[in-house]
C-alpha cells in the first residue's frame, strides 16, 4: 500500500459512527412521521393491554404478559421489518446505502434499529402496566429479560431480512410472513399456554425461537420457574438464561447466514 | 505491481456476467487510464449497468478479471470505498429528509468529506438546503446525487446517466462540475444516452452493444471511421449528378446523398458543378460524421451505415 493510499484510508468513519448516523437517521424519519408512530407504538399497546387483562394469579398472569411481549416482538419486529426491508429495496435506499461506505450489516442494523427500539420501549411499557395496574412484581432480573428481548428482537429481524428476499413488494408481505409469523407463534408460551401441548411436542417446540424468549422473561421476571421451584435470585436467574441465550444465539447465526447468502439489495430486473 | 497496473485506474479482461440463462457481457476487455473520462455507450440492455455494477462492486462476474484502482472490487470493497464515488441512475433518498439533513447523513459515511455548504455550492444547490428532498424537481434530485458522488473527493467517479432528467441548464452545470473534478485530477467513468455529452466530456469512449464492446477510441478517431456526407435535394430536369473523387453516390428519387472522406474537395468539385449548370441545390447540407451516425450505425446492429440515409428523425435522445 503506497503513503497516498494509506492517508486515504485514515479518516474513514468507524462502522460504530457509521451505525450511529444511520440510527440517528432512522430516529429522524419516526419524528417526521408522527402520526404512523404513534400509531404503531400506540395500537400494539392498546392490544397488548386488553390481551393481558384477565382474571390471573401473578404466575399466570407474568406467563401471559411473557407470551404477549412476544406476539408483538412477532408483528411488530417481525412483520414490520419484511415490509420495511422490501419497501427499501424498491426505492432504492438499500442499493444507495451499499456503493457507500457502510458494510452490509450495518446498513440492515440500522435499518432495523428503530423498529426494535419501538419494540423494546413497548415491552417495557407492558411490564410497567403489570407491576403498576396488576401488582405484578418487580423483574428480579431486568438485565436478562433485556438481552433476552434484543437477542430475540435481533433473531426475527434477521428473519424478517432473509424473508425479503422473497417478499417482492410491501404488500406481497402480508403473503410472505405468514408461515413464518405462524412458526413464531407456535412457540410454547406465546399464543399457546405453556403445559397444553403433549409434553414431547412441547420440548421439542420450546427450541423455536420464541420459546427461549418467552422462557427467561418468565423465569428472570418471577425468579423461579413456572410452577414454583427454588427462589434463584439475579445470579441464578443469568445462569437460567444463559442455555436458552445461547439457543436464540443459534437462530440468530442461522438467520444471519441465509440473509448473507440470499438478500436482495435491489429491485428484480424487469 | 508494474508501472502500467498503477497506470490505469481500471483494468478489465474478459469479464463475463450472466443473469440466469442470460448473459448480459460476453466478454469485454478495458482499461481506463488515471485522470482520464471514460465513456460508456451503448442502447438499454446493451450491459453498461452490468459493467458499471460489476465495477462498484455490486455485483460479481461470472469470468473474467476486474480490478478497480489496482483492487478486486467485491473483495476489497472496504479498502475501495472511500477512494470511489458513485452516482447511481435513480432514487434512494428518503423523501423526508431535507436535503441539508441527506448530505449531513452521507458526510458520517464518507472519509474527510466537504462542508455540507461546498458540495451543493459545487452543484448549485446552496438555496435549496432546507427543502424536503421529495420538492427537488428531477434535475436537482440528481444533482444532489451529483453532491453525495463527490463528497469525498473520490479518486475514480462512476456516473451511471448523470444527467437524465436534467433540463439543459442543469445539464451544462453537470458537465462543468465534471470537467472541474477531472483538472482536479479525478478519474471518470461515465454512461449516457447523450451523444453529444460524451463528444463534449470523454477523453476515450467505448460503444458496447449485446454485451461486447464494438468499438473504442476516442471521440474523434472513433467517428474517423465513418465518412462525412452531402446530402440535397436535385431539381427535376437536371443532368445525372457527377462522380466526385472517391465518394459514393446514392439517389433515392430526387435525394442524393454522397458520402466521402475529401469533405472540403468533393464539395468544391459539386458546387463548381452546380454552379455551372446553373442547378439550385434544395436542402443542400454538408457535415462530417457524428458519433451519432456511428452509434446508430452499430445500435442498429448495422456496421456499415452507408444504407442508414433515413435515420435522422429516428435519432436516440440526442440533444441539440
Amino acid at each position: 500500500m503506497t503513503a497516498a493510499v494509506q492517508e486515504r484510508t485514515t479518516g474513514v468513519p468507524s462502522a460504530a459512527r457509521q451505525l450511529g448516523a444511520l440510527v440517528r437517521m432512522e430516529l429522524l424519519l419516526l419524528r417526521r412521521n408522527m402520526t404512523a408512530t404513534v400509531l404503531s407504538v400506540v395500537t400494539p399497546m392498546v392490544i397488548g393491554v386488553v390481551l393481558v387483562s384477565g382474571d390471573y394469579d401473578t404466575e399466570g398472569a407474568v406467563a401471559r404478559t411473557s407470551g404477549v411481549i412476544g406476539m408483538m416482538a412477532i408483528f411488530s419486529v417481525h412483520h414490520h421489518l419484511v415490509t420495511a426491508y422490501a419497501s427499501r429495496r424498491q426505492e432504492m435506499v438499500l442499493k444507495r446505502l451499499r456503493v457507500g461506505l457502510p458494510a452490509d450489516s450495518t446498513i440492515l442494523v440500522g435499518a432495523a434499529s428503530a423498529t426494535v427500539l419501538v419494540f423494546v420501549v413497548q415491552a417495557v411499557a407492558l411490564v410497567g402496566y403489570g407491576m403498576v395496574v396488576s401488582d405484578l412484581p418487580m423483574p428480579v432480573n431486568p438485565l436478562t429479560m433485556l438481552v433476552a428481548m434484543l437477542l430475540g428482537a435481533a433473531v426475527l429481524g434477521a428473519f424478517a431480512a432473509a424473508l425479503s428476499a422473497v417478499t417482492r413488494s410491501s404488500e406481497a408481505a402480508m403473503l410472505t410472513t405468514l408461515p413464518t409469523v405462524a412458526i413464531f407463534l407456535m412457540a410454547p408460551g406465546v399464543l399457546v399456554p405453556l403445559g397444553t401441548m403433549p409434553p414431547a411436542v412441547e420440548d421439542a417446540a420450546m427450541f423455536l425461537p420464541m420459546g427461549p424468549f418467552t422462557e427467561v422473561l418468565r423465569t428472570s421476571w418471577l425468579g423461579h420457574e413456572l410452577g414454583g421451584g427454588a427462589e434463584l435470585g439475579f445470579l441464578g436467574t443469568t445462569v437460567a438464561a444463559l442455555p436458552w441465550l445461547a439457543v436464540l444465539v443459534a437462530w440468530l447465526a442461522l438467520a444471519g447466514w441465509i440473509t448473507k447468502r440470499y438478500f436482495r439489495w435491489e429491485p428484480r430486473h424487469s | 505491481m508494474t508501472d502500467d497496473v498503477i497506470d490505469s485506474v481500471i483494468d478489465i479482461e474478459g469479464l463475463r456476467c450472466s443473469y440466469g440463462t442470460f448473459e448480459a457481457v460476453r466478454g469485454i476487455s478495458l482499461r481506463v487510464r488515471r485522470g482520464e473520462l471514460f465513456a460508456l455507450l451503448g442502447t438499454n440492455g446493451a450491459g453498461k449497468t452490468t459493467t458499471i455494477e460489476v465495477l462498484e462492486g455490486l455485483r460479481r462476474a461470472s469470468a473474467g478479471r476486474v480490478r478497480v484502482l489496482g483492487l478486486d472490487p467485491v473483495r476489497d470493497r472496504r479498502a475501495l470505498r472511500p477512494r470511489t464515488g458513485v452516482m447511481l441512475q435513480k432514487g434512494g433518498f428518503s423523501d423526508s429528509l431535507t436535503v441539508r439533513e441527506t448530505v449531513d447523513l452521507w458526510r458520517s459515511f464518507t472519509a474527510r468529506p466537504r462542508p455540507v455548504d461546498e458540495a451543493l455550492d459545487l452543484v448549485g444547490l446552496s438555496d435549496k438546503l432546507d427543502t424536503g428532498v421529495a420538492q427537488l424537481s428531477g434535475g436537482e434530485g440528481r444533482r444532489l446525487e451529483l453532491a453525495l458522488a463527490v463528497l469525498g473527493r473520490p479518486e475514480l467517479l462512476f456516473l451511471d446517466e448523470p444527467t437524465t432528467g436534467m433540463d439543459p441548464a442543469s445539464r451544462r452545470r453537470t458537465w462543468e462540475v465534471v470537467r472541474r473534478l477531472q483538472e482536479d485530477g479525478t478519474s471518470v467513468l461515465l454512461t449516457t444516452h447523450y451523444l453529444e455529452e460524451a463528444e463534449l466530456l470523454a477523453d476515450r469512449v467505448a460503444i458496447m452493444r449485446a454485451g461486447e464492446l464494438v468499438t473504442v477510441g476516442t471521440p474523434d478517431t472513433v467517428v474517423r471511421t465513418l465518412p462525412a456526407r452531402i446530402t440535397f435535394r436535385l431539381p427535376a430536369g437536371s443532368p445525372p449528378v457527377p462522380r466526385l473523387g472517391g465518394a459514393s453516390v446514392e439517389v433515392d428519387g430526387d435525394r442524393v446523398t454522397y458520402e466521402t472522406r475529401e469533405l472540403q474537395s468533393d464539395l468544391s468539385d459539386l458546387l463548381a458543378w452546380a454552379n455551372g449548370n446553373a442547378i439550385a441545390l434544395g436542402d443542400l447540407a454538408a457535415r462530417p460524421a457524428s458519433l451519432e451516425d456511428v452509434f446508430m450505425g452499430i445500435a442498429t446492429g448495422d456496421e456499415d451505415t452507408g444504407d442508414n440515409n433515413d435515420n435522422d428523425d429516428e435519432r436516440l435522445e440526442v440533444t441539440r
